[in-house]
């Protein structure tokens, strides 16, 4: 903070029990992705939502902004981004011997429950307008479209039904056939990042990473992305109803 | 005395730019020398090679039929080749803007002749840090007479040499960034889908991209590399299964009816014979002996010298995957040798460049062997002056033209 003249620490937060069910892995190197790349891309970028620990903000920055939003779900990430509407930078640091570890949900049940939360605190934040604040153009797409997120994804859901549809009603010609095997493509690239990442995730805490795991993944990536589709959908259904309350998430305390 | 001054100032001026940018100058004299001795004469020498119609006329199939050849497509060769091709004629103005249709794939081959000689100059500087190397590679690449007689002809060997060079610029000339490693990839299997034989790189671009991307990133970057080269790649077999064309008759995945077979084909051609190799050398070593001979060794002397050397290494290997696929027995053709040439030149340019190295006073022998270069380069084009002046084009035009005279009522 004092060296790199910044106002604001986001650290690592790592979840570790990969290996302790099928969604896990999944769970494990969504955050594997985000506090070891992807913030580091939003704070380059100067959209920087962030994380709910493990995060340093200066006192005279809090009462600048009036703290925190206590009606947004995921206040933390909306601190984020009015902090950084404010032009100030956030300096990002994962370093693997100081994260803050953490344990995935307990069931799949309250991995639901956090997603439909966290992705309806997005909506809320996407709302609220105060990214309309950012000064530069991509900014201001970037930021519609990490908090509109949760919206495209339950679209997602829609998008299965049509293409399950079609792969067993509709007979195409096969240039668009051809054309329309692009987003299985997609998948395979994304399921191959996945398989590095756990690799690189194993290798990195000095874990163990386990054959199995590729394999087993082949048949669980579609039905983890179905669970987030699922969150996303409750989200903008809760939204749109106007239902605001706290779903907690239970955790097993692995790493208490 | 004021107009003297001035005229100082000028000259001044423009040898300070000229100095300034003096990389882009050389490559512009080359691409001009280069241009000059590949597109001079094209359309008269040689004589139009009946594959060179096979390859126009897919074109045009693809253009005006929308299919894939005016015969049946019978996965004979992919057809990046040809697409690009028609998308040429679609940019120039039809088939005919430059005569008979194949003059204009021959100007297409002029065209990816000259970027060619660019990304040949590019890699060669890029793996000594000297332009003298480039220099020399790209001139036995463009005026070797060998060269020049396949080049001009329009074979999906000359696509394919077009789209692996670029794939070698990329990853050998630029920062390793992902969109890079992307770009290589496509390009790579652009190479791979115009001819098949590009595939006999491969190991050689994995082992390149290997020791390019530094080992932080080198895994993500290799996963990267080969899943976008598999996925293009895939595009061409998918065709085959979408249209029930990818199985041979009667095996148990097949859908039935009659029908071609892509894999019944890669099996035919793979274990395909033919071609009178000794012949062919004869025919190579006609037009130039130098070439083979010298690029050969060097390439061997390479190899030794990249034991320790990483560059020097890659461009043995460059070199020897496709003598390997040359001698590897089968089916051999005479304009195979293209794949050859530019790696041929590559290892020539770079091991003269390690001689000059050793010497002190660079620049003068440099200059020195470039003048003698150019000497022996001119008198190899002057025996073989046929390259410039026979025509022999011209009996194949006059009976082109007693045709159209005998059928009136086709619309020409």
């Amino acid at each position: 903070m004092v060296s790199k003249k910044v106002n604001i620490v986001q650290s690592g937060v790592q979840l570790m029990n990969y290996n302790s069910s099928w969604f896990s892995t999944f769970n494990v190197l969504e955050y594997f992705f985000w506090f070891k790349s992807a913030l580091h891309f939003f704070s380059k970028l100067g959209v920087t939502p962030l994380g709910g620990n493990t995060v340093f903000i200066k006192k005279k920055l809090m009462k600048k902004i009036n703290g925190w939003d206590d009606a947004c779900l995921t206040e933390d990430a909306d601190i984020g981004i009015r902090l950084s509407t404010m032009g100030e930078k956030v300096r990002v640091i994962y370093a693997e011997k100081y994260v803050t570890q953490e344990e995935t949900p307990d069931s799949i049940k309250s991995l639901i429950k956090q997603r439909t939360r966290w992705q309806q605190g997005f909506l809320q934040i996407l709302k609220k307008k105060d990214w309309m604040e950012y000064p530069k153009i991509q900014q201001k797409l970037f930021a519609f479209y990490i908090l509109g997120y949760p919206f495209y994804q339950a679209m997602l859901m829609i998008y299965i039904l049509i293409s399950l549809f079609m792969m067993i009603f509709v007979k195409l010609s096969v240039l668009t056939a051809m054309i329309s095997i692009l987003p299985f493509y997609l998948i395979l690239l994304q399921y191959a990042i996945q398989i590095f990442g756990l690799y690189e995730f194993t290798n990195i805490y000095k874990l163990k990473f386990f054959w199995r795991h590729p394999i087993i993944m082949i048949f669980t990536f579609i039905p983890y992305q179905w669970i987030l589709c699922f969150a996303s959908v409750r989200a903008v259904i809760r939204e749109v109803k106007g239902i605001n309350n706290w779903e907690k998430t239970e955790h097993i305390g692995a790493h208490r | 005395m004021q107009l003297i001054n001035n005229l100082k100032l000028i000259i001044q001026n423009i040898s300070g730019f000229i100095l300034k940018h003096k990389e882009w100058f050389i490559i512009g004299i080359l691409l001009i020398i280069s241009g000059v001795a590949h597109g001079y004469n094209m359309f008269h020498f040689p004589y139009y090679e009946n594959d060179e119609g096979t390859y126009m006329s897919q074109a045009w199939s693809v253009i005006t039929q929308g299919k894939m050849s005016h015969y049946t497509y019978f996965y004979d060769h992919s057809p990046v080749g040809w697409f690009l091709i028609a998308l040429w004629t679609k940019l120039t103005g039809g088939f005919f803007t430059f005569g008979i249709s194949v003059n204009s794939g021959r100007v297409l081959m002029l065209v990816l002749h000259l970027f060619s000689t660019f990304f040949l100059f590019k890699i060669a500087k890029k793996m000594t840090g000297s332009i003298y190397a480039g220099i020399f590679s790209v001139l036995i690449f463009s005026l070797s007479p060998l060269g020049i007689y396949f080049q001009r002809r329009v074979l999906l060997d000359n696509i394919m040499i077009f789209w692996l060079l670029m794939s070698l610029y990329f990853i050998i000339c630029h920062r390793r960034r992902l969109l890079i490693v992307m770009l290589s990839a496509i390009t790579f299997a652009l190479s791979v889908l115009s001819k098949e034989s590009g595939i006999f790189f491969l190991p050689v671009m994995l082992y390149l991209l290997f020791i390019q991307i530094n080992k932080q990133h080198r895994k993500l970057g290799l996963i990267f590399w080969i899943i976008i080269f598999g996925i293009i790649c895939s595009f061409y077999p998918l065709y085959a299964l979408l249209k029930g064309e990818l199985f041979p008759m009667g095996s148990i995945f097949d859908s039935g009816g009659e029908h071609v077979s892509l894999i019944e084909t890669l099996l035919w051609q793979a274990t395909r014979g033919g071609g009178d190799t000794i012949q062919y050398l004869k025919q190579w070593f006609y037009y130039d002996k130098f070439i083979i001979i010298f690029g050969v060794i060097s390439t061997f002397i390479n190899l030794l010298l990249g034991i320790n050397k990483k560059y020097y290494r890659i461009v043995a290997l460059l070199s020897l995957s496709y003598i390997l696929y040359l001698i590897k027995g089968g089916l051999l053709i005479e304009f195979y040798i293209i794949g050859l040439i530019p790696f041929l030149s590559l290892n020539i340019g770079i091991f003269l460049w390690f001689l000059i190295d050793k010497i002190n006073k660079k620049q003068l022998i440099s200059l020195f062997l470039l003048v003698i270069f150019l000497f022996v380069l001119s008198k190899k084009l002057i025996d073989k002056q046929e390259i410039y002046i026979s025509n022999q084009v011209i009996d194949q035009e006059m009976a082109l033209s007693w045709i159209k005279k005998i059928f009136p009522m086709i619309k020409w």
